[in-house]
């Protein structure tokens, strides 16, 4: 499942309050937040001051799912968006298709999330973002023993991932996401963050961040329950690849899509 | 007057090998190539699409454990290739989801045929014809020995053909046919079978 642009806008709308969004830089970091519930969209992006940000989201028209209002507040011009007749319908589709991958109470948990941060500021929503992702420099070290808890606990995993018995198609994969989390794991230690710049990483790409975050809160601990776990939970481990596997493909360097991998994981 | 219908019915394994695998970008260069199918994917393919042509229904039983079927496929085109791949979870799950994907799709063009419990006299004339075979394993499985049971006790007024590369089947070729009426055609044969002459 990967959510185009303009469904991922359709669910963050009619997840928020009042179905609207007051500014494009709340638009920005709500879409961003999708990721951190391993939702897939069609949407990339980069660091600037505030956070995850994608400049096209800046030049959003109205469409027949959404209107885009332009108002002035002290002298400068914001523009707001609210769902249409026509992106209710498509909201309810996207749901519906949600429910292949999240429980009732996962959903709840997203909307309660998302309408909560609709009504905060876009400089309070920055703020959280950053906090959860470590992306300040002030919290390098944060930073860094992020790196280092997930390296050692996936280096854990995948020690053991050979008593995973490769008698189904999903204990495969199960296999598959502890052997790709660890080495994109090692990717991000030794490679990207091999040097933690000192300096903000302005325009840096927010997918390794992203990973470094979900890892933590999400896949390493749902897989070291699983793997001492007799029963296999195929839904999670569904969602989990989908967003680690089969989202990056075509889009970040470590990816099964990309013919240099190999050179990559040596 | 209308000529009775013959009925092709497929082994869940000839299924899987009828699929042709698309290596994704990252494994490419290690394989050497960019897609990945059985030695008898062309002809079980072509054949496939003859059977299409002609309006002649395809048949499949069940049930089946396609994750076993799949699993066993994979690791033998892995051996097969003679390469360390990296990733190799990966790339199985990768490979398996395509498979699956594939069967998914194309098992609504199969007719489901009940494989049946019930092989005790089966059984035995297997038994009292028991010949060495290639795989090891003289006597058909219990798998197998369903198959044939449910094919025998399917309705159908022409030939009754069975489609597989297992040696339990073309091993047993004449005894199936004497005793069961099936003919077995061999997965690698299956495009030298006279359908012209069948149909007419």
């Amino acid at each position: 499942m990967l959510l185009s642009k303009d469904e991922a806008i359709c669910l963050v709308l009619g997840l928020s309050q009042n179905k609207k969004i007051t500014t494009i830089t709340k638009l920005n970091k709500l879409l961003a937040r999708l990721n951190l519930f391993l939702i897939p969209i069609d949407i990339d992006f980069r660091l600037n001051k505030f956070g995850s940000f994608n400049s096209e989201l800046g030049e959003l028209n109205t469409n027949e799912l959404y209107e885009i209002q332009r108002y002035t507040i002290n002298n400068s011009e914001h523009k707001s968006c609210k769902l249409k007749e026509n992106g209710e319908y498509v909201f309810n589709k996207v749901k519906k298709r949600m429910q292949e991958i999240f429980t009732d109470e996962e959903f709840t948990e997203l909307k309660k999330e998302i309408n909560f941060l609709s009504q905060l500021s876009a400089s309070d929503l920055s703020e959280k973002e950053h906090e959860i992702l470590l992306v300040d420099k002030d919290e390098r070290f944060k930073l860094e023993q992020r790196l280092n808890d997930n390296y050692i606990s996936l280096m854990d995993l995948y020690d053991e991932i050979d008593k995973i018995k490769e008698d189904s198609i999903i204990s495969i994969k199960l296999k598959a996401l502890i052997e790709y989390c660890y080495y994109l794991m090692k990717y991000l230690k030794e490679r990207r963050f091999k040097s933690i710049p000192e300096e903000y990483e302005f325009d840096a790409f927010m997918f390794d961040y992203y990973f470094l975050a979900i890892l933590q809160k999400y896949i390493i601990p749902f897989l070291v329950k699983q793997i001492t776990e007799k029963d296999i939970n195929t839904v999670k481990i569904n969602r989990y690849y989908q967003y680690i596997v089969n989202y990056p493909k075509g889009r970040y360097p470590f990816s099964i899509d990309n013919e240099n991998l190999n050179q990559i994981i040596q | 007057m209308k000529m009775p219908e013959n009925h092709y019915a497929f082994d869940n394994c000839s299924i899987i090998h009828s699929c042709e695998i698309i290596i994704p970008n990252a494994f490419r260069p290690i394989l050497g190539k960019s897609k990945l199918s059985h030695k008898n994917y062309f002809k079980l393919s072509q054949f496939i699409q003859k059977l299409n042509k002609s309006n002649l229904k395809k048949f499949r039983f069940v049930p089946s454990n396609a994750d076993i079927a799949i699993i066993g496929f994979v690791n033998q085109l892995i051996v097969e290739t003679g390469i360390t791949i990296p990733l190799p979870s990966a790339f199985k799950a990768e490979v398996n989801e395509q498979i699956y994907q594939y069967t998914q799709s194309i098992n609504q063009d199969f007719i489901e045929i009940q494989k049946e419990n019930e092989i005790k006299g089966i059984k035995t004339i297997f038994v009292q014809n028991e010949k060495m075979l290639k795989k090891g394993k003289n006597i058909p499985e219990t798998e197998d020995l369903e198959i044939i049971a449910g094919y025998q006790k399917h309705i159908c007024e022409g030939n009754k053909y069975f489609i597989s590369e297992d040696e339990h089947f073309w091993g047993y070729k004449d005894l199936i046919k004497n005793n069961f009426n099936i003919c077995i055609i061999e997965e690698w044969n299956c495009l030298a079978f006279n359908f012209d002459l069948q149909l007419t």
